[in-house]
């Protein structure tokens, strides 16, 4: 009989460290989502050929993990039951434990006129940068304060872009256009630009540890659930960890000690040599969205995705929508791809009722946690890998 | 009975809570209606919105029929916008010696008033471009179709309390007292709360308010999941269902594809959760992609699973619980109470404000179970 292995989810530093530490002692299966290791380093490099650690693929070849690049993972079942797709086929595989190492997303949070085209977070903006896609002399708006923005001013202008506004004020911000953005304005002026982008700072991604039903609190701060974590990443399910700024670690050496950390005790765990643990409490995590302005334009698009305006959210809410499921349920926002303005949806009842309990502001996550190609499940017809 | 009592306590803000709220406040009665969660957050919420009379229990058909004649209408009624979209129902039919069974069916379902035909070959492809070429037949009932019952249910609830009813969300009912074989009121987590008579439609959650009571509902749970795709081109009109699949297929309004029939998730009642199963997904995907091929290109976005009461039969109970004068059930909808929701509002008012409706509903009655066999039923549910 085989042993099963251990799958990290993710190869930036926690990822690529939690597998070196997993496949020390047992089988590790390393899968990421990107088409190389390195995970949010990646997007700040100035082009598509310069990868930020060469060493990193012999490191993990020699390691004997088996590196999965190109990989998505929608699902975890029955705690470390790992749901994978890559290009064309899904398989599942399982696993004695899974360290979940998915890094962060980019916050976004409504503003008047965000919906407009060409309003972007930073990912997205620096791949098409990387890829070309961005013309030299595109003018650039960019609203936040976050560390993000210093180092996307640097890659605008190594590219050629133009920087023609830069805002702070989420108070005032206003963006204006037809159907695509034009001008960037706040309480001191407005600038044309064709490109703005919501640099509001990063939150962990552990949508997978939710998603599998790991026992979580919510941050009041954040807006944002939180899976409780023991020291080791461990959470409420045996055999599934939380590693690096998933878990909301930050700083690179703090972020590899902590993936190393989860790999061993996923190691441990394959070989049954683990003690079970008990997660507590949830780590603080930033930034502190709490304290973000709700636009005072009723008018304001909150979902872009569905395309709901803030009166219409107020209206439901006056109507007596429950809870942050219950508003999305009557006004669809927030559901689909539009789920990266729960925080938002938050606030919203927060300021309604600054006594509403913690568990009617958690949204619940549900598979897929990424969208899942109808094609990749036939071609395997839920064949099962390990 | 001819004086209508004055305060109706109904226990479940699902659509048929909601519905029964409305018909009972519109016709000046006094009603409480207690939901523990919010509305619409069990099985309405999950439900996949077809408004179906095909395919259904001949004891259930005529209330199809009647609730169909109430569609045509409700949005007036209610003042809203229910989705509601009469384009037919196709059930497929994929081998060929299933076929004498499906006249015999046809037949049945045509003498008991449905306008149900039989489509074959190139007919099924011009009503329904995209089927499979496998495909050799679909049963077709013109009149049906689906809405939107998370606004079908708000629209039930708004109405009623327009008509002068207290929806009161958040509100757990954890006992019922009697005095004399009469319900004189139910506990809740805000308190008691008096009544006159009794509505229980809280679905899966009623077998343990009645059995403390002493009355048994075979009554058991179901997790039907549903899948919903990314937004693509308008082609889908028709809700397609297949015989010989757990398979209701549609394309709503906003050019999602919504996907369910009957693939099971999983329910833990204590916590109040239902979960997805990952073969039910891949089950799923693979019964509609297999009728309607063009789905290869979809994208899984959504995947949600409802808490559903199954009766043993498959068909709801509707009317007074024996042993207690003024209690009345309506629940065990089974995975296609949705379509049902207008009608059975209307009749179990009617009962109680009148002592009898306008169209039967005996036949659904709790008193059909005695003497039978209970224990787990076998279930293929088909749901909404």
């Amino acid at each position: 009989m085989t042993r099963k292995p251990v799958v990290v989810v993710g190869a930036g530093p926690a990822g690529i460290a939690a597998a070196l530490a997993a496949a020390a002692s047992t089988h590790c299966i390393l899968l990421d989502e990107q088409s190389e290791p390195g995970g949010y380093a990646l997007w700040r490099t100035k082009s598509a050929e310069q990868t930020p650690d060469v060493e990193v693929i012999p490191r993990l070849r020699e390691a004997g993990i088996d590196y999965r690049p190109s990989t998505s993972v929608w699902a975890l079942f029955d705690g470390p039951t790992v749901a994978a797709y890559a290009s064309d086929h899904a398989y599942t595989i399982a696993a004695a434990a899974v360290v979940i190492a998915t890094g962060t997303v980019d916050c976004v949070w409504p503003v008047p006129g965000w919906h407009l085209n060409g309003v972007f977070t930073p990912r997205p903006t620096l791949a098409d940068l990387r890829r070309g896609a961005i013309a030299p002399g595109t003018r650039f708006g960019i609203v936040g304060n976050s560390p993000q923005v210093r180092s996307l001013v640097e890659m605008i202008k190594a590219f050629g872009g133009e920087i023609s506004k830069v805002t702070a004020d989420l108070t005032t911000t206003r963006i204006a256009g037809e159907t695509r953005v034009e001008r960037l304005g706040d309480g001191r002026g407005s600038a044309t630009v064709d490109h703005v982008v919501l640099a509001l700072g990063r939150r962990p991604d552990h949508a997978l540890a939710l998603q599998a039903r790991a026992a979580s609190a919510f941050d009041r701060q954040a807006l944002v659930e939180m899976p409780l974590l023991t020291g080791d990443g461990a959470t409420s399910i045996p055999g599934v960890f939380v590693a690096g700024e998933a878990a909301a670690v930050r700083g690179g050496d703090a972020i590899r000690a902590h993936g190393k950390l989860g790999g061993n005790s996923a190691a441990r765990v394959a070989d049954g040599t683990a003690a079970p643990t008990i997660p507590e409490s949830a780590p603080p995590t930033k930034p502190d969205v709490a304290t973000w302005p709700i636009p005072s334009d009723p008018e304001t698009i909150i979902c872009r995705e569905q395309l709901v305006d803030l009166a219409t959210l107020q209206q439901a809410i006056r109507d007596g929508a429950h809870d942050v499921n219950d508003l999305r349920r009557r006004t669809r926002a927030g559901m689909g791809s539009g789920q990266d303005i729960l925080p938002a949806l938050a606030a919203l009842l927060l300021h309604q009722d600054p006594a509403i309990p913690d568990e009617r502001l958690i949204a619940r996550v549900r598979p897929p946690i990424r969208p899942l190609p109808f094609r990749a499940v036939l071609e395997t017809l839920g064949g099962r890998t390990a | 009975m001819t004086t209508a009592p004055n305060d109706v306590v109904i226990v479940g803000g699902g659509v048929i809570g909601c519905s029964i709220a409305w018909h009972l406040a519109s016709r000046g009665a006094g009603v409480t209606l207690l939901e523990q969660n919010a509305l619409a957050s069990a099985a309405s919420g999950a439900s996949a919105g077809g408004v179906r009379q095909q395919g259904r229990d001949l004891r259930e058909l005529p209330l199809a029929i009647c609730a169909i004649g109430r569609w045509e209408h409700l949005e007036a009624e209610l003042d809203a916008d229910l989705h509601y979209h009469r384009e037919g129902h196709l059930t497929l039919i994929e081998d060929e010696t299933d076929l004498p069974a499906v006249e015999l069916s046809v037949a049945q379902q045509r003498a008991a008033g449905l306008d149900l035909h039989t489509v074959v070959g190139d007919d099924l492809r011009d009503l329904a471009p995209g089927i499979a070429d496998h495909v050799t037949a679909g049963t077709y009932s013109e009149h049906d179709g689906h809405a939107n019952p998370i606004l079908t249910t708000h629209a039930f609830a708004r109405a009623a309390e327009q008509a002068g009813a207290r929806i009161r969300t958040g509100t757990t009912v954890t006992g019922i007292h009697q005095q004399g074989g009469r319900v004189i009121g139910v506990d809740t987590s805000a308190g008691p709360v008096s009544c006159d008579h009794l509505v229980l439609a809280a679905g899966l959650w009623i077998p343990r308010l009645v059995s403390g009571i002493g009355i048994n509902l075979p009554i058991v749970g179901f997790a039907p999941q549903m899948l919903a795709t990314r937004p693509m081109e308008p082609r889908l009109h028709q809700v397609l269902g297949a015989r010989s699949r757990k398979l209701s297929l549609k394309q709503i309004p906003t050019g999602n594809y919504v996907i369910g029939g009957g693939w099971p998730g999983d329910i833990d009642l204590a916590a109040g959760v239902a979960t997805p199963r990952e073969e039910s997904i891949v089950g799923s995907i693979r019964d509609a992609t297999a009728v309607f091929p063009e789905l290869a290109n979809a994208t899984l976005e959504r995947v949600w699973v409802g808490v559903e009461a199954l009766t043993i039969d498959e068909v709801p109970i509707l009317g007074p619980l024996p042993g207690v004068d003024n209690l009345t059930v309506a629940a065990g909808f089974s995975g296609h109470g949705f379509a049902l929701g207008p009608i059975v509002g209307q009749l179990i008012a009617e009962q109680i404000l009148d002592g009898t409706s306008s169209l039967s509903i005996d036949a659904l009655g709790l008193d059909r179970f005695a003497g039978a066999q209970s224990g787990p039923p076998k279930i293929t549910p088909k749901a909404g």
